[in-house]
């Protein structure tokens, strides 16, 4: 099983970086794709049933669809961007670069050094106390999204009328 | 059982991915994937946690997160269909330029 979970996050992080690298808009929606699925499976693997099948409805049928809706409705095909445009010089980000290089090595280390046991125990009487917190937290989210409705119908509301009239 | 410890050094692979995919790249489009992926970098972290002390709060977490990626990108994305029909380009730079 961990053999499982390693070559899902060695897929995942090779699709992320195809994600982040990549010129044509469906190749890197491909990408996401399997990006999305990788992590559905480490999901899977961590025992958290619920929130993978949330994570494929969600991602997979929610946000890529709306990626490639959007590329195809732009009919944006290429990134034609980044040519000609010669990205900004080592000068600019190399010392914040090592900075944050030195501070991913030290969260690291503390992630590994942390004895994990002796911070278990305290959390136990959360999940009892806070039921209804959570009916609470599913019903934000819910408004959340009514919220994003509202807000995209506002900013669409006047390219709507011209098209139509 | 997969060790806490792999999870979340693979999450902060993600997130990190995820930063460099905002730092390097112009286009909306992609800073908008990059985002996404970053927030699925900070699931797999609540996941992993929640799954390690057996406990349903992290999957909650999770969940919340989940929405807000949804209403972030969906917010994103039609900020970027106003951005190409008012200035005919992706470039995250044109909007430096604006005035008033």
């Amino acid at each position: 099983m961990v053999v499982v979970f390693y070559i899902a996050s060695v897929i995942a992080v090779f699709a992320s970086i195809k994600v982040i690298s990549c010129s044509r808009i469906d190749k890197t929606i491909l990408y996401f794709v399997l990006l999305l699925l990788a992590t559905a499976l480490i999901c899977i693997l961590l025992n958290a049933y619920f929130s993978t099948i949330l994570s494929i409805i969600l991602f997979i049928g929610g946000i890529a669809i709306l990626f490639l809706y959007v590329a195809s409705f732009l009919k944006i095909t290429v990134d034609n961007v980044e040519n000609g445009r010669r990205g900004i010089s080592p000068k600019v980000w190399l010392g914040p670069l090592i900075l944050a290089f030195i501070l991913l090595v030290l969260l690291i280390y503390g992630i590994v050094d942390t004895d994990y046991e002796q911070i278990a125990d305290p959390h136990k009487l959360l999940s009892e106390m806070s039921l209804d917190a959570y009916i609470l937290m599913s019903e934000l989210a819910g408004f959340l999204l009514l919220g994003t409705v509202i807000i995209a119908y506002h900013f669409m509301r006047r390219l709507f009328t011209e098209m139509t009239g | 059982m997969i060790p806490l410890m792999d999870g979340l050094i693979f999450a902060s692979f993600l997130f990190v991915i995820g930063l460099l995919g905002v730092m390097i790249r112009r286009n909306l489009l992609f800073l908008l994937l990059s985002l996404v992926i970053m927030n699925m970098g900070a699931i797999i972290a609540l996941v992993a946690a929640g799954s390690h002390w057996q406990q349903f709060d992290g999957q909650m977490i999770a969940i919340l997160t989940m929405s807000t990626t949804l209403a972030e990108s969906i917010v994103g994305l039609t900020l970027l269909i106003k951005i190409f029909f008012r200035r005919k380009t992706l470039n995250i730079d044109s909007l430096s330029e604006m005035k008033g």
